[in-house]
């Protein structure tokens, strides 16, 4: 064992606490916890559309699940997921999930937007996802684009039980779309980046004029 | 035994050590307390099927090392939807004394993703692939993020390069 070892296991020793709430209140507690946040759990915006034209109020998801839309299973038409092995179909979820309201509807003024491509992710750093674009439909050229965008975690559940995956990984294909704001790349979320699926590709074809 | 007297057998048993887990990882004991209760509670929806395993204390301890990173970066996102506040987070943990002040000190300065990486594998002893399992990533992406939570905390460690763990 080395002294690494050694030095967090007497860590988590140290914090490892000695006496414990009865099970029936921390139940309780946890239930009126998730009911509190889930309703007022408000903040302004999210990162990634901080400082665009567009104010978002997102609501916190507060259960602390995540919040993507993620299915289990075959679809009509997924996005491919090789690495988890997850279906993953509809809107992408920034991290700060279920979004209540945003300035721009979905899909009325998608053609609007400065930039809009498909493509599949081929790596993901801190707060960078690069993609090979399959299909620039506006704002940009060229066979890879890397924009400020990082996965969170979502929940869904087989047999019951719950499995947690990133909200894309490498090799999911996603609908990307977005605004360049005084030389930043803004992606907006609130169903304007979605995993692809064929028919909502030829949607996306159809809305920039292609 | 039905689920609700299962888990709270369970919870008398696994909790303490869960919660000690998550506050080193997290940094914050309020948010470690409240995560390893949200963990148990989520088991009573699933004891029909965790209460079978070998070992239902690994479920729960997965189950709340990704609710306690997915918490730590709503937080963040939080922090600069409303400030654009995207500074280091002050760990919230009373220290120990001696070299253990610099142990808290070197961890507060990294991501927690890098110490869930750290903590899972030196502290819970579990091997890469495991660790990568828990976190829904690579093992080469567990490696990179181990060898770099070790390089930040090396200048206080004198047997990082004899170990034997990687």
């Amino acid at each position: 064992m080395s002294d690494l070892d050694q030095m967090l296991q007497e860590q988590v020793r140290h914090h490892t606490p000695t006496a414990l709430l009865d099970f029936a209140t921390v139940r309780a507690d946890a239930v009126r916890r998730r009911r509190r946040r889930r309703t007022t759990a408000y903040v302004i915006g999210s990162a990634v559309l901080a400082g665009s034209a567009v104010t978002a109020a997102a609501l916190l998801d507060g259960d602390g699940d995540g919040g993507g839309q993620i299915t289990a299973g075959p679809s009509s038409s997924p996005s491919s997921s090789p690495a988890s092995g997850v279906t993953r179909t509809g809107e992408l979820r920034s991290d700060s999930d279920t979004v209540a309201s945003c300035a721009f509807s979905y899909p009325d003024t998608l053609g609007e937007r400065g930039f809009a491509f498909d493509g599949t992710v081929t790596a993901i750093e801190d707060e960078t996802t690069t993609f090979r674009v399959e299909r620039w439909y506006a704002g940009g050229e060229g066979d890879s684009v890397a924009v400020p965008l990082r996965p969170t975690e979502a929940q869904f559940e087989v047999e019951s039980v719950p499995v947690y995956a990133p909200s894309y990984e490498i090799g999911t294909r996603m609908l990307v779309s977005g605004e360049e704001d005084q030389g930043t790349t803004f992606v907006w979320q609130c169903g304007f980046t979605r995993y692809w699926d064929a028919a909502t590709a030829a949607d996306w074809e159809v809305a920039f004029g292609g | 035994m039905d689920q609700n007297e299962g888990v709270a057998a369970l919870y008398q048993q696994a909790c303490p050590p869960l919660i000690g887990l998550l506050t080193v990882l997290g940094g914050s004991r309020t948010d470690a307390e409240e995560v390893a209760h949200d963990a148990f509670v989520k088991l009573i929806d699933h004891w029909r099927t965790v209460g079978t395993y070998d070992d239902p204390a690994a479920w729960v301890r997965t189950v709340a090392v990704r609710l306690l990173i997915s918490r730590r970066r709503r937080f963040r996102v939080a922090q600069r939807g409303l400030r654009r506040m995207s500074a280091g987070e002050p760990l919230s943990v009373p220290a120990l004394g001696g070299e253990s002040v610099d142990l808290e000190r070197a961890m507060a300065s990294l991501s927690v993703h890098h110490r869930a990486v750290l903590v899972l594998h030196h502290a819970c002893d579990l091997p890469l692939d495991e660790v990568a399992e828990i976190l829904g990533l690579p093992v080469g992406t567990v490696k990179s993020r181990l060898s770099r939570a070790r390089a930040a905390l090396s200048p206080m460690l004198s047997d990082l390069e004899g170990s034997d763990h990687v």
